[in-house]
């Protein structure tokens, strides 16, 4: 449940953006998550429930990009994406160390009103 | 309030030093090795904004773990320049983490001064198996938190500066957890993960990102690998496909099988 302490980080970040804008309630906040950035999206959800209760951020809404794994095959020469967690350049069968995308975990963009 | 983690008057975790006990307290005005602020200037600069009315869209496409990261890396080159090689060890509970330090320390001590960060949720029952060693032994007691972070280790390493002249390893001997930890960036050297016979040759399937975030992996209490029906060559297979990018090496604290190669690999990632 580390999803919690993560979504500690976000809500003050959140909050900080909000109020140098001189906003009074946030009704969006936009997230990209990366497949192997560790977070998964219940408890993520579920931390952000958690969380905005009693905030300017009580209504708003959860919205998460999900990134897939994205890989590169040496041998290959090409991008691929993955259909698990062994991942296996689906030309030439051999596994692919260099990973391109999907360890994101980033802060989008916030929405706001007065 | 701490003038360069801007951590709050009271931290929700507590280091305990052998001379000390518990309840660390807090350092102020001591961080002269960190250098400046850890913060950045705390406002927000949204880099575009789009106004509707009242309601507006504040693009900012920030990292959400900047801020461990960014202590991350300061811990990395507070290292660097000292000298000092730091591994993140982890686990799932009880997997041999300690087990590895206890043998490791002994054959290293009056070789190579290492010192250890040990995180649990509760106790320093760790710290006191590692201690008596030759090596300086801080235990995090993380509270409600499941993992390290570069916070807590900035802070641990602070505390033990003064006994750890000529430190040329740091052990940092995360809380055992399969998930979490592989999110959190110590600032570490490289990255241990130990997996352990009793474990079964399935879990480096089930826990696919922390074996692809490992330097290494050890494969621990090889002593029980007949008795637990271990199949090493499935494990390796699994191991091979799922983190291609680490190093194996299979390995006994008990009876110290494999361990040479262990403390080899430690060698050879000296500065």
């Amino acid at each position: 449940m580390h999803e919690v302490g993560i979504m500690q980080g976000i809500l003050h970040r959140v909050f900080e953006v909000a109020s140098a804008d001189g906003a009074d309630k946030v009704l969006a906040v936009h997230l990209q998550v990366g497949k192997m950035s560790g977070v998964e999206p219940e408890p993520l959800q579920f931390a952000f429930e958690a969380l905005v209760r009693g905030t300017p951020a009580e209504s708003a809404f959860l919205r998460v990009e999900w990134v897939p794994v994205a890989c590169f095959c040496e041998s290959c020469q090409r991008e691929f994406e993955p259909d698990d967690w062994i991942f296996k350049c689906p030309i030439c069968g051999e596994v692919s160390s260099v990973i391109k995308r999907g360890k994101e975990l980033c802060l989008m963009a916030v929405e706001v009103e007065d | 309030m701490c003038q360069e983690c801007g951590c709050g008057d009271k931290h929700p975790f507590e280091i305990i030093s052998e001379k000390k006990g518990g309840g660390y307290g807090h350092h102020h005005g001591h961080h002269s090795s960190h250098g400046e602020n850890h913060h950045g200037d705390g406002h927000a600069h949204p880099q575009e904004e789009k106004r509707s009315g009242d309601r507006r869209h504040l693009d900012l496409g920030e990292a959400v773990l900047s801020h461990n990261d960014r202590l991350a890396e300061r811990n990395r080159g507070y290292f660097k320049a000292k000298g000092i090689c730091a591994i993140n060890l982890l686990s799932s509970p009880g997997a041999g983490k300690t087990a590895l330090l206890e043998k490791t320390l002994d054959g290293l001590q009056g070789q190579l001064l290492a010192g250890v960060v040990v995180g649990d949720p509760q106790t320093d029952l760790d710290a006191q198996r590692l201690r008596g060693r030759g090596a300086p032994v801080l235990q995090v007691v993380t509270g409600q938190a499941c993992h390290l972070d570069a916070h807590m280790v900035a802070h641990a390493v602070e505390e033990m500066e003064e006994e750890a002249t000529g430190l040329k390893i740091l052990f940092l001997e995360n809380v055992g957890n399969l998930v979490c930890p592989a999110a959190f960036d110590l600032g570490e050297k490289a990255r241990v993960v130990l997996f352990s016979v009793t474990e079964g040759e399935d879990k480096p399937l089930k826990y696919p990102v922390i074996f692809k975030s490992a330097d290494l992996i050890l494969v621990t209490k090889m002593d029980l690998a007949e008795a637990s029906g271990f199949d090493e060559p499935k494990a390796m297979k699994h191991l091979k496909s799922v983190a291609p990018q680490a190093r194996v090496l299979a390995l006994s604290s008990k009876t110290g099988a494999g361990f040479s190669a262990w403390m080899e690999w430690l060698a050879s990632q000296q500065p």
